[in-house]
């Protein structure tokens, strides 16, 4: 939440300060209040251009204005089509959240930290991990996107230029083009398979499939899944979620003991199948968390930038008015000095 | 003994896919309608290779259309990445 | 792969299938029973019945559950032996009070039947009385035709035996199907 309102706060803060800038640099002297400009032309009022420079300065403010609020329209349409995209990710997502958490609780048999040690310490064997980065095609969410990101970079061999490194081969399958730009100028060298458009339409089982079957051709000893888990509308978390390999599965399959398999066929083969299984599950899950919190990001930054917008708007027609004063002033005193010149 | 269709090169995902596919297809209305907009999907893949794209191609639902091409899509892509 | 299996099954090949007997559950190692005092006690089965895009039940006491498990049709009463069970194309009957039945049918997934509550994860499951038996025949009758044009052309290769196998998971569904749809089961 802090993210999301720090990028919609300076996003829109450059604009102001844009804004300002061009209001000030338009200004003679730089006063930037109505006084400073009055004060500034009375002292040199014998300068035929300041006219001119006044009416601009009055200008600017204006396309200013008008500026921001087109600025303001836009986030606030944007934000009422995330809320209703946010619906209805939200709804999807209540319904199939205890599908990918049944399946995940059968495998929280196996207790992930005792075998990460155990691991360690075997064989030397390269190990390849896989990170699956789920990211939004679109922007202007807030910091979903970075936060992913940036969870993703700290499992990547620290300076190392190529995917092999201390024995471990790591490469990155990124979901959405956010999370492609993002790790391409650092990572590139990691990257076997990109997909983009996933959320163009609703998820659906059968694309997890197809994206797990690719997670799968490339026969990973370990799965690490990040995305932003979806808690509420206002908060999402950066969540990695890391999946064993088939191999670590069967090397721990006792864990399993207190179940009985039944299949039709070589018992061995159900457990890759429940793998396969487990993979597709899991990150359905975790397209559908992502696609809800990109929804709920996007919409709690589009809110503050409308409020941010409205803000600035407030100030600015502020300004203006103040200014427009101003040169009504300056015009008065030009009259009676004028007329009390005549009469002399 | 393995299934006929494990013996065929399809995966269990792949499989389960087709199988849920079948079983949308016979619904009776609203339901069908309801339940294939669900199950599309449309996307873009990208194999990259050193830091490079090398092959793009768009995956879309038309599994039991051409069932061989969307299974093999995927088959191919993991070939040409491993060699 | 086996080998690396073998310590998993060895116990619980043995005990195939076997319905909820005082031998099966003080046979599994999990503490079957003794740790859902809440929900088994009363004789019911506390059912999570679960697709991609939809929850069927959650949490629903039933008196029992009959799923299409892939060695056959697994009735699950109140302390069935934890078991982890692959679905074949086939219907999932839930019996509630007084027998009251419920059906439906699924295209695949799994079945956890654990100490203190089953679930089932299908990838599709469907009121049987959504099916239409017309479209069912049709489609059965389809897929056939093309099964009899792969295999008959079938000089080899993955592209054509992928297509037959494709038409015979078509056969296989929609004759399951159409046994349940004529009420024959």
């Amino acid at each position: 939440m802090q993210g999301v309102r720090a990028v919609g706060l300076s996003s829109v803060r450059r604009v102001y300060a844009a804004a300002r800038a061009h209001v000030q640099s338009s200004t003679p002297g730089g006063g930037g209040g109505g006084g400073g400009g009055v004060g500034n032309f009375l002292s040199s009022s014998n300068e035929k251009a300041l006219g001119g420079v006044r009416f601009a300065s009055l200008k600017a403010v204006r396309n200013r204005m008008r500026s921001i609020a087109s600025i303001g329209k836009i986030t606030k349409a944007m934000k009422m089509v995330a809320a209703a995209k946010l619906r209805g990710t939200q709804a999807r997502q209540d319904l199939s959240r205890p599908f990918a958490a049944s399946v995940r609780q059968f495998f929280d048999l196996l207790p992930l930290e005792k075998l990460g040690s155990e691991t360690k310490a075997g064989v030397a064997e390269p190990k390849r991990r896989l990170l699956v980065v789920i990211t939004s095609d679109r922007g202007l969410c807030g910091s979903v996107n970075t936060n992913v990101c940036r969870l993703a970079r700290q499992m990547l061999p620290h300076g190392a230029a190529s995917p092999v490194s201390d024995g471990v081969e790591t490469n990155i399958m990124v979901i959405g083009d956010k999370g492609r730009d993002a790790l391409q100028r650092t990572s590139a060298a990691f990257f076997t398979t990109t997909f983009r458009d996933v959320f163009k339409a609703p998820v659906s089982f059968p694309q997890a499939v197809i994206i797990a079957e690719e997670i799968l051709a490339q026969s990973p000893d370990e799965v690490v899944i990040f995305y932003n888990r979806f808690k509420s509308a206002i908060s999402q978390v950066p969540t990695q979620q890391p999946l064993l390999g088939l191999q670590l599965l069967m090397d721990n399959a006792s864990v399993f003991d207190g179940y009985e398999f039944d299949s039709d066929m070589d018992s061995s083969q159900v457990m890759v199948d429940l793998f396969e299984f487990e993979v597709a599950t899991q990150l359905y899950g975790a397209l559908l968390e992502n696609a809800t919190s990109e929804q709920a990001a996007r919409m709690s930054a589009m809110d503050n930038a409308s409020t941010n917008a409205a803000e600035m708007l407030d100030k600015l027609t502020l300004q203006y008015n103040r200014e427009r004063q101003a040169v009504i002033t300056t015009e008065l005193v030009e009259i009676v000095a004028g007329a009390s010149a005549l009469q002399k | 003994m393995p299934q006929y269709w494990r013996v065929a090169g399809l995966s269990y995902l792949q499989y389960a896919n087709v199988c849920a596919e079948y079983v949308r297809r016979v619904l009776k209305e609203p339901e069908r309608t309801k339940a294939l907009s669900r199950a599309g999907y449309s996307m873009i893949k990208a194999t990259w290779k050193d830091g490079k794209v090398a092959s793009r191609v768009t995956l879309e639902s038309a599994l039991l259309d051409d069932p061989v091409k969307s299974i093999s899509a995927a088959a191919a892509a993991s070939e040409k990445n491993n060699s | 792969m086996n080998k690396w299996l073998r310590p998993a099954l060895r116990t619980t090949l043995r005990l195939w299938r076997r319905q909820w007997s005082a031998e099966a559950t003080s046979g599994a190692s999990v503490s079957t029973g003794a740790s859902s005092p809440s929900s088994e006690e009363a004789g019911r089965v506390t059912l999570n019945f679960f697709c991609p895009h939809q929850v069927i039940a959650k949490n629903r006491q039933v008196v029992s559950v009959i799923v299409p498990a892939a060695s056959g049709l697994m009735g699950i009463l109140p302390n069935h032996v934890p078991t982890v069970a692959q679905m074949r194309p086939g219907v999932v009957t839930i019996i509630g009070d007084g027998g009251a039945e419920e059906r439906y049918f699924v295209s695949s997934g799994f079945t956890f039947v654990h100490p203190d509550r089953t679930d089932i994860c299908a990838v599709e499951a469907v009121r049987v009385s959504d099916i239409d038996p017309e479209e069912v025949s049709k489609a059965l009758a389809d897929c056939e035709a093309k099964l009899a044009s792969s295999s008959s052309s079938a000089a080899a290769g993955t592209a054509e035996a992928q297509r037959a196998a494709v038409a015979q998971i078509g056969v296989d569904v929609y004759l399951a199907m159409q046994g349940v749809v004529s009420g024959t089961r």
